[in-house]
């Protein structure tokens, strides 16, 4: 069976899930089944049935998991939004048709992704950009200066920045990697590569770092520092890295939560709700026993018990940082582990595609993307779940926001790109080995 | 009625969610096996369950014994110290030149990132003027010319000059060259 055809079959079984959780949502609320639930389910499965057919003929060797996987997350995500609050789906619903629209756009406007490698300057100049942007243009909203709003949207730029920022650091990395694992001098110490190659990219990070924590947005910079640290490992393979970014991002944490009350609040919290039960902890606990109602089985889509009779969500956010809640609630102990089993395999296909690939370039895009996507759904389902402290970020493809769903949108069609690449320069392209067999 | 078809619908989804999961695990290991297997096979698509064997017809075979024959006399040329030998470099892996190029060695060589270099190995890790490769007698020598990363003679660090000798390996920056004559 053919890559593509693999990926149809998935995508039906995507669909079909689709379909059932909405007519089960639908049934919930209305006490009824109509076509209208029906059709829902065919509209969502079309909008990536489109999008496989733009892979089938663009990219057609690229890894046919990503997209029935990005799929399912959607679908899921997308009921989980019409359960809580029906008006917002319908936005989501037009920001995953944006989304999709991007995704083409990237594919036909990039088409190789080793064209990227030429403007990696340009790439984290707009990364730098779109932070800066945020911090003059945007507006505060629940303490953290994240949005811009422009034309009656809102954007949530730093989503985008990730992107950028990952695409300058393959290509900064693999161009002087041979540079950065040789230390040339110490400092207190610790063995440190020439200023001169070092020294742009400890820049970056310091920028980028202190302009999301100027934000307050402190899940993305601890998802930014990390895309750092995780990237300079694999190009230099130096665990140096590792450990001074990991004693950096400690000194910084200790110091957030001693001096920033916002921090501070999020750290006690996460020790020991309890005592703060109707204040800074309320959200977690609400969180924890929503997790918690749902069970080994879950109430099933569309009758858990997430909003009090006045419509409001028994947990604050619960479409955006605490959706994980609601499907765990819904879906019980079964679905919430299904989902992230699906972000599991997501990943495994990302890292898979880097293990492949032919040059330095394609392998650290490719594992730098899989990265900062499976970080940033083990930062908010860790704070969700309290495993770690929470910090406000979204869980890709699955909560309510444009920004964030139409960047990794772009992040899949980026994978696919390495993906279809790799496997035309290690088994020949399709069309090749066609005509080869039409001669005999 | 509506009860049922929602708890039906719950267990349904499960069931398709898990299902999903397992075929894709199940599908994408069966395909990491694939191209493993496709890598070895060569570019003729062959029957099910054939492998290629070595073949010869009697010529092919008188042939190839000849071949052996003539790799013996070549060898045995080699005990001519004075015969007319060829020196080369012959690029083994290199960054930036691509493998298998031949610098054939005659006279001072000089090999350095300067571009006034005889040959010219334009990467970080190689000085301006690196090494020196020098004839003496029918013998050749590798100079190191005070290089900031050194030169290597099959990675040992040349100090002053060393021999070169059949299949040595010299390194000079990242680039790999193979010495014949």
């Amino acid at each position: 069976m053919s890559r593509r055809s693999i990926e149809l079959l998935f995508l039906v079984i995507a669909g079909a899930v689709s379909t059932m959780a909405y007519v089960s949502v639908y049934a919930g609320r209305f006490r009824e089944i109509n076509r209208v639930s029906i059709i829902y389910g065919l509209v969502f499965v079309s909008i990536f049935f489109l999008l496989h057919l733009l892979v089938r003929f663009v990219l057609p060797q690229a890894d046919p998991f990503l997209l029935p996987i990005t799929a399912l997350l959607a679908a899921i995500g997308l009921t989980e939004i019409f359960r809580i609050r029906p008006a917002l789906a319908l936005t989501q619903g037009q920001w995953l048709l944006v989304g999709a629209g991007l995704f083409v756009l990237t594919v036909f406007i990039v088409r190789d992704h080793m064209k990227l490698d030429h403007y990696r300057y340009i790439m984290g100049a707009i990364g730098l950009g779109l932070l800066v942007a945020t911090i003059v243009l945007g507006t505060t909203v629940n303490g953290a200066k994240l949005w811009i709003h422009a034309f009656g949207f809102s954007i949530q730029p730093s989503e985008f920045a990730k992107l950028a920022i990952v695409i300058f650091l393959a290509g900064y990395l693999n161009d002087k990697k041979a540079l950065l694992s040789v230390p040339t001098h110490h400092v207190l110490g610790i063995p440190l590569p020439a200023a001169k190659y070092f020294g742009p990219l400890l820049i970056m990070w310091v920028l980028s770092l202190a302009m999301l924590i100027f934000m307050k947005d402190f899940g993305m910079a601890l998802l930014f520092m990390s895309i750092f640290v995780a990237l300079m490992y694999m190009a230099t393979t130096r665990i140096v890295y590792v450990v001074l970014g990991g004693g950096l991002f400690a000194a910084a944490a200790a110091i957030a939560v001693a001096v920033v009350p916002h921090v501070q609040d999020r750290f006690t919290t996460w020790l020991d709700p309890w005592p703060y039960a109707s204040t800074s902890g309320y959200q977690l606990l609400q969180s924890l026993f929503t997790i918690a109602d749902g069970g080994v089985l879950g109430a099933g889509f569309g009758r858990g018990f997430l909003l009090y009779a006045n419509r409001q969500p028994v947990v604050p956010d619960l479409q955006t940082d605490f959706i994980f809640a609601a499907i765990a609630n819904e879906t019980g102990l079964l679905g919430a582990a299904g989902v992230i089993l699906l972000y599991v395999l997501f990943m495994w296909r990302g890292f898979r595609i880097a293990v492949w690939a032919p040059d330095g370039f394609s392998k650290l895009l490719a594992a730098g993307l899989a990265f900062a996507f499976g970080l940033q759904t083990f930062i908010i389902i860790g704070g969700v779940t309290r495993l770690i402290p929470l910090t406000g970020i979204t869980l890709p493809f699955v909560s309510y926001g444009g920004s964030s769903i139409t960047a990794n949108l772009m992040l899949v069609a980026l994978l696919l790109m390495v993906s279809h690449r790799t496997n035309v320069v290690r088994e020949g392209s399709d069309l090749e080995r066609r005509r080869l067999a039409e001669r005999g | 009625m509506i009860d049922i078809v929602l708890l039906v619908l719950k267990i349904g989804i499960l069931v398709l969610l898990y299902l999903f999961i397992w075929q894709v695990v199940k599908t994408a290991v069966a395909t990491v096996r694939a191209p493993a297997g496709a890598a070895a096979a060569p570019d003729v698509a062959l029957p099910e369950g054939s492998r290629p064997v070595a073949v010869f017809t009697p010529a092919e075979r008188e042939s190839r014994r000849e071949d052996r024959l003539s790799e013996r006399t070549m060898a045995g040329d080699k005990l001519d110290f004075t015969g007319h030998i060829d020196p080369r470099l012959i690029v083994e892996q290199s960054p930036i030149v691509p493998t298998g190029v031949v610098f054939p060695l005659h006279g001072w060589i000089t090999v350095g990132r300067a571009s006034s270099s005889d040959v010219v190995l334009d990467e970080h890790f190689v000085s301006s003027t690196h090494a020196r490769f020098v004839p003496r007698g029918s013998f050749y020598f590798v100079e190191d010319l005070g290089s900031t990363n050194g030169t290597f003679v099959n990675e040992k660090q040349v100090s002053g000059e060393a021999q070169l000798k059949l299949d040595s390996r010299v390194r000079i920056g990242e680039t790999v060259f193979r010495y014949e004559e």
